[in-house]
């Protein structure tokens, strides 16, 4: 086993045990700090030199994965992947520390209309005037924000419609929020900016090149959102295996009926495909269209997963008793989140046509 | 060919007409707002009291049941028609427990007295009715029920449980299965009894779907005696009662209700986002399962058509037919709540249950689509309807 391959177990093992005797127990800040501080989750996939285990993105995706298996919806990605990811490429480890410490945590305000997952702001102006930044515009579907210090937000300059990366104080003057809570429990909020001031200090990404290190971020998000989702499959495929070698009907277990079989058989395939398509897009970062088959791919392979295990429980899994039901609701927002099979298979093929035409 | 005969429907001497101008004047805009709110498998009780009501004044309530009865006289492809022109119009789905399971029962194997009783008062919704078959040990595999009921003088003494008893909590009656001889084949030991649900010892505990919503219940029996005057059928001749019943259940309302119901949903949602060209519902994909979901519910609604008059002609079709009839109509109907999930998008993720975000058209898809997963569960599994479906066909 190398160093890697053994540190990786290692930090497998400590996540196991810190998450299956704590499921669905106490507030998720508790839960987060706990991750974070007692674990070291944040820093695990940094540098040695900075503290980390030195595994990088592939220790991202394991604790992901396991993060899904355990169903910890924990704002892991949000930090780790995004605001850590970003803040590293723009070189501002001072910020990337401080959300390791924990001093900062910035979730991203994404969504300028909840309807459609479009990252490149249009809508969201700042405006210099006299010395002085002024933002206009509005963020959907923002998550976590009960746990969030700050907001990562694009926008883009009015003038120049240059995009720029903004990095907010969730609790800056001027802000319209209004909170509500998505299927899995969590709470998110629609976010207003109307005119408020910000400080200088707050745009710290600004151009084309800067925005290109943040969709490659974004990547990696969508590339560890596949690894949670991973955990999750393999988690509700786990439940049901165990639900019909115990559940009888018509004097035998329902495991001996072969289109229970057959369908659990299909189940792991699409399991096992997603598993492949993450592993791909891992070692393939930062290839966009490797990221984007593999959202497109889990996706598909999610919802499959996730109606068929309902329907493998019947009517059990349709209560909110069974943990089975909490599963399918995380799958259905990670279906969605950072694009959906749809918008993912749209972009491969964009992206396949542009690398066709290069090839010539 | 017109829309509407392409779902299997013609129009004779103007009935679809009368059926639309009875509608858009008796079916009033509260009620099909509070109809696009609905997100369980039926309407909730004061909804759909609002609109049985207006149909049992118009004398339309229970079309299906013999003109003897209270039915209307009307030809399998006018009771079609009469569905599919109140899901397109977007009247609340109204609780089959009485309408379309307990009162055909009676008609079939009730006694004059139990018809006298109980078939006006499930006219005029007088009376809501639950439906008690499943248990935690039999679902699929019925017949292996073990409620058990035992004679004691006139009355049968009751003992069990039931489960996934839908608007329980509402009813003030439940008709269900009971074991009352353990000899011989499964089926040859259960019989079909009436009971008020105040009846001393039969408590209704909650069940919460993953939606949050309470729709089920499970059902206790301790010790509660029901008059033998409440039995249907004969002792011991429950599952042909039953049998009788789940056919009913599983082919006797039109397959495309539910789908045309949310295809009305995703028709809002494609509307709301006209303007927002990058939306999904403006892709060919997204175009294209729609029509092949609009493809189905017309070839669906041929299939019921036609077997409709196989029963009539004895014709193998009709044996078939409502196990093709229930797959369809659960293959449609979560499809379309798919679909409106998709077309919907990233709100999907709101539990609009706390407060209502993103679209109006929006704001029951979530739940539905997570309700909708038990209709390939519920009145017959998928899976068995399959089965049912092979047997029947090697057994030719």
């Amino acid at each position: 086993m190398s160093d890697a391959q053994e540190s990786r177990a290692i930090l497998k093992d400590m996540l196991r045990r810190m998450l299956s005797n704590r499921q669905g127990e106490g507030d998720m800040m508790a839960r987060w700090r706990q991750l974070r501080d007692e674990l070291g989750l944040l820093a695990a996939p940094l540098p040695e030199a900075r503290g980390g285990l030195g595994g990088g993105f592939a220790d991202s995706a394991l604790i992901a994965e396991e993060l899904g298996c355990w169903l910890m919806p924990v704002p892991f990605v949000a930090t780790s992947v995004i605001a850590i990811g970003l803040f590293d490429a723009l070189s501002r480890e001072d910020l990337s520390d401080q959300v390791v410490s924990g001093d900062i945590l910035p979730v991203p305000a994404l969504m300028e209309d909840g309807r459609v997952m479009r990252v490149r702001p249009t809508a969201t102006m700042l405006r210099e005037e006299d010395g002085v930044l002024r933002l206009r515009g509005r963020k959907e579907l923002v998550e976590d924000v009960d746990m969030a210090s700050h907001l990562l937000v694009p926008a883009c300059a009015d003038r120049s419609g240059e995009p720029l990366l903004l990095l907010l104080p969730a609790a800056l003057p001027g802000m319209g929020w209004s909170r509500y809570r998505l299927l899995d429990g969590r709470e998110a909020a629609t976010v207003v900016f109307d005119d408020i001031t910000i400080a200088p200090d707050a745009v710290i990404g600004r151009g084309e090149a800067d925005w290109q290190r943040f969709e490659a971020v974004l990547d990696r998000a969508m590339v560890a959102t596949c690894a949670e989702a991973l955990g999750l499959m393999r988690a509700m495929l786990g439940q049901t295996v165990d639900y019909v070698k115990q559940r009888r009907q018509f004097g035998k277990t329902i495991a001996s009926f072969q289109v229970v079989q057959h369908r659990l058989a299909d189940m792991l395939i699409e399991v096992e495909q997603a598993a492949s398509v993450t592993a791909m897009a891992v070692q393939a970062l930062p290839d966009p269209i490797a990221a984007s088959t593999a959202k497109a791919r889990t996706s598909q392979a999610l919802r499959f997963v996730a109606q068929n295990a309902v329907q493998l429980h019947g009517g059990i899994g349709t209560t909110e008793e069974l943990a089975l039901s909490r599963y399918f609701k995380r799958a259905m927002l990670l279906e969605t989140q950072y694009g959906s099979a749809e918008q993912h298979l749209a972009r491969v093929e964009r992206l396949r046509e542009v690398e066709r035409s290069l090839i010539g | 060919m017109s829309v509407t005969e392409r779902l299997g429907l013609v129009d004779m001497d103007g009935f679809r007409e009368d059926v639309r101008a009875f509608l858009s004047t008796s079916l009033t805009a509260e009620m099909r707002e509070a109809a696009d709110r609905q997100a369980g498998i039926y309407a909730d009780p004061d909804l759909a009291r609002d609109w049985h009501l207006t149909l049992y004044q118009k004398g339309w309530i229970t079309p299906s049941w013999p003109v003897a009865y209270g039915g209307t006289g009307w030809t399998a492809a006018q009771r079609l028609t009469f569905e599919v022109e109140c899901a397109a119009a977007n009247a609340p789905v109204l609780p089959a427990m009485g309408l379309q399971m307990c009162g055909p029962v009676l008609i079939g194997h009730g006694t004059d007295e139990q018809k006298a009783r109980f078939l006006p008062r499930i006219r005029s919704a007088e009376d809501y009715w639950c439906q008690g078959y499943s248990e935690p040990g039999a679902g699929s595999d019925l017949a292996s029920l073990r409620c058990r009921a035992v004679r004691d003088g006139d009355d049968y003494v009751v003992n069990g449980t039931k489960i996934w008893t839908t608007h329980a909590q509402f009813a003030n009656w439940v008709f269900l299965l009971v074991r009352t001889s353990s000899e011989g084949p499964q089926q040859a030991g259960i019989t079909f009894l009436l009971a008020p649900m105040d009846s001393p010892g039969l408590t209704v505990t909650p069940i919460i779907s993953m939606s949050g919503e309470h729709e089920v219940n499970q059902l206790f029996f301790d010790n509660v005696r029901v008059p033998v005057a409440l039995r249907v059928g004969a002792e011991n001749n429950g599952w042909e009662v039953a049998k009788y019943l789940l056919q009913f259940e599983r082919g006797g309302a039109a397959a495309g209700g539910r789908p045309l119901r949310l295809l009305r949903s995703i028709s809002a949602l494609m509307q709301d986002a006209a303007g927002e060209p990058e939306h999904v519902v403006h892709s060919p994909q997204f175009r294209r399962r729609l029509t092949l979901l609009e493809i189905e519910l017309s070839a669906t609604m041929w299939t019921q058509r036609r077997a409709l008059s196989a029963v009539a002609s004895g014709d193998p079709m009709g044996v078939t037919a409502s196990s093709i009839l229930k797959l369809k109509a659960t293959e449609m109907t979560q499809m379309a709540s798919e679909l409106a999930l998709e077309a919907l998008g990233p709100f999907a993720s709101v539990d609009q249950s706390v407060a209502a975000v993103g679209p109006v058209a929006g704001r029951s898809v979530a739940a539905r689509y997570l309700n909708m997963r038990a209709v390939s569960i519920f009145g017959g599994s998928s899976e068995v309807q399959r089965t049912i479906l092979g047997k029947e066909l090697l057994r030719r």
